[in-house]
């Protein structure tokens, strides 16, 4: 899912590297805040980093003698909180790209959006939301958190063909299906390892996963009312994901997507629906390759939406729902 | 050791691993960034950007081999994404062993396979030929993030070290007769993954220990960058002007 130098043009480039950057900066902020009190985060990142990028050197088969690797964000998200875990993965991405050649140095931005922010934050919200509304206690904590990891291979592998597809590289009626129908068997894997790393990290150290120590823990009295706004945003997030994520390939896989390379025929010919939709887009004049139907484009449009109000929803949590006591937010202790 | 290095070279010398970091790190940026926005159809331009990577990998005493090694691993991701277009049909065709194929196709393919080939020799030469640390105290004397930089600097001191450690942890496990061929097998690697978590998280514990023993405080000592002299920006201005040649005139 690294994607290479060449792949992506140049102002979806652009876009993505404004939007990762603008969000990894705000992770730094926060980091750089904390570090007041927890100057260990500075090592801690950095072997957190070197971790992933260590255990994504450990392959798993996925049948047919192929194998996937590890993603490790949500993993990381679970064990030291959302923006760690997208300050770890920017790490870990932009020493792939300088010194193994795995994702583009141009292509950094598009990388780091699709894995650490598509595929860290996003996920980790969905499962905060999720054991909200799953039965407190080990059980649902695993649950979350393997549903979580499987929805992070799956956004972040959609972002990839959206890119790619919006691009003109791939269209969307064979990038789609590929990335995503792979990711689909990856993500199965990164969940069974997300599971098998937290509960091997809570047997041996219970100390360091502080949202699992906190299990145990009698919360607030404000934890109704946290409780409610976080179930309301994980279902509506639940839905919005299976939504986007099973309505699009049903869409892009019926015959009409597959007859033609759209090369000829952009997105703003098609209804006029989507054409106000897009050409209020900060990219609208792109060629699409592939996208003909109107059910791909909602599909999409859906997905795009769903990020969107991913973003839109944290921040109105943040403002509405903040935790009464500092050692609330992003789970870190 | 039970991985190779990445750099190398880096510590190997040569007039081109004598300039500057911030110039050589200025035109591998800027050698990509003409890369990717030559149209495909500039074949001309495209052996010339090859060539010239070529000419300094030569000065630079680097093994084309290791570069091209490097850079050719970047294909499988090509195979996976694009190889379908040119089957795919479009205005144009053009039949080649009895197959039809969009000559539109046919140029997307031919596009990502040279530049993300370039890319990634491009960024090898860099890395074969500037120690890390030069180009980490080239990138903060550009105003690179020291905060960023200064966790990059960790994360690559400690990479090596977490690899290992990894592929330790998957020998033994190959010992005890870890054979994995179903996807459930995953969780195993997992167990692996936790071991390796909590060595990663006592790593940063003792490094923790250390670094408050020589008096951290929040702020990593910064290496004073070398001069930039009359030969690195002489080389910088150069690269650049050539380069800009190749993108814009040879089609």
């Amino acid at each position: 899912m690294h994607v290479p130098d060449g792949f992506v043009s140049g102002p979806i480039n652009a876009t993505t590297a404004v939007v990762s950057a603008a969000t990894v900066g705000f992770a730094m902020w926060r980091a750089q805040r904390e570090l007041r009190e927890k100057e260990f985060r500075v090592p801690l990142l950095a072997t957190t980093a070197a971790f992933v990028f260590a255990a994504q050197m450990l392959n798993f088969p996925i049948g047919g003698g192929t194998s996937g690797h590890f993603l490790g964000a949500v993993t990381v998200a679970a064990l030291l909180g959302p923006w760690s875990a997208c300050l770890a993965l920017t790490l870990v991405l932009t020493i792939q790209g300088l010194l193994f050649g795995d994702g583009g140095i141009s292509a950094l931005g598009t990388n780091i959006l699709n894995m650490g922010i598509i595929g860290g934050i996003l996920p980790c919200l969905l499962m905060r939301g999720l054991r909200a509304l799953l039965p407190s206690g080990r059980g649902g904590y695993v649950t979350a958190a393997a549903v979580a990891s499987w929805v992070s291979v799956m956004l972040a592998s959609s972002a990839c063909a959206l890119e790619l597809a919006l691009s003109g590289t791939s269209p969307i009626a064979i990038a789609f299906p590929a990335m995503v129908g792979t990711h689909a068997v990856i993500g199965i894997g990164e969940a069974l390892i997300c599971v098998a790393v937290l509960t091997a990290v809570a047997a041996a150290r219970p100390d360091i996963v502080p949202s699992w120590a906190r299990l145990n823990e009698r919360e607030s009295g404000n934890r109704f009312a946290r409780r409610s706004v976080w179930a309301l945003v994980g279902a509506g997030l639940t839905v919005a994901i299976s939504l986007a994520i099973f309505g699009s390939p049903f869409a892009s896989s019926s015959p009409d997507g597959l007859e033609k390379v759209a090369a000829d025929k952009g997105f703003l010919q098609s209804s006029s629906a989507e054409k106000t939709v897009w050409t209020k887009a900060p990219f609208p004049d792109y060629q699409v390759g592939g996208i003909r139907t109107e059910k791909v484009s909602t599909g999409l449009a859906g997905l795009i939406g769903t990020v969107l109000v991913f973003g839109l929803g944290f921040a109105l949590i943040k403002v509405v729902a903040r935790p009464p006591a500092k050692a609330g937010g992003a789970g870190m202790k | 050791m039970e991985h190779g290095f990445a750099d190398k070279y880096s510590s190997t010398d040569s007039p081109v691993h004598r300039l500057d970091a911030r110039s050589k790190a200025l035109v591998a940026l800027f050698f990509i960034l003409m890369v990717v926005t030559t149209p495909p159809q500039h074949l001309l331009a495209f052996v010339v950007y090859a060539g010239l990577l070529l000419w300094t990998t030569a000065l630079a005493r680097v093994p084309v081999t290791f570069i091209a090694t490097r850079a050719l691993m970047v294909l499988p991701f090509s195979a996976f994404v694009a190889i379908g277009l040119p089957f795919l049909g479009g205005n144009e065709t053009t039949s080649f062993l009895g197959l039809r194929l969009s000559v539109n196709g046919l140029w997307v393919l031919a596009g990502v396979t040279m530049k993300s080939t370039l890319g990634v020799a491009a960024l090898t030469l860099l890395i074969s030929t500037t120690p890390f640390s030069n180009l980490m105290a080239g990138l903060r004397s550009l105003g690179a993030p020291a905060f960023f930089l200064d966790l990059l600097a960790l994360t690559y001191r400690y990479l090596f070290l977490l690899v290992g450690e990894a592929m330790r942890l998957k020998r033994a496990a190959l010992a005890r007769g870890y054979n994995p061929k179903w996807l459930p097998q995953a969780i195993i690697v997992g167990r692996l993954a936790g071991s390796l978590f909590v060595r990663s998280y006592e790593h940063a514990e003792r490094m923790y220990g250390g670094m408050r023993l020589r008096g951290y405080d929040s702020r990593m000592p910064a290496a004073t960058p070398a001069r930039f002299r009359a030969a690195d920006a002489l080389a910088l201005a150069a690269s650049m002007a050539a380069l800009a040649f190749v993108r814009v005139f040879l089609k």
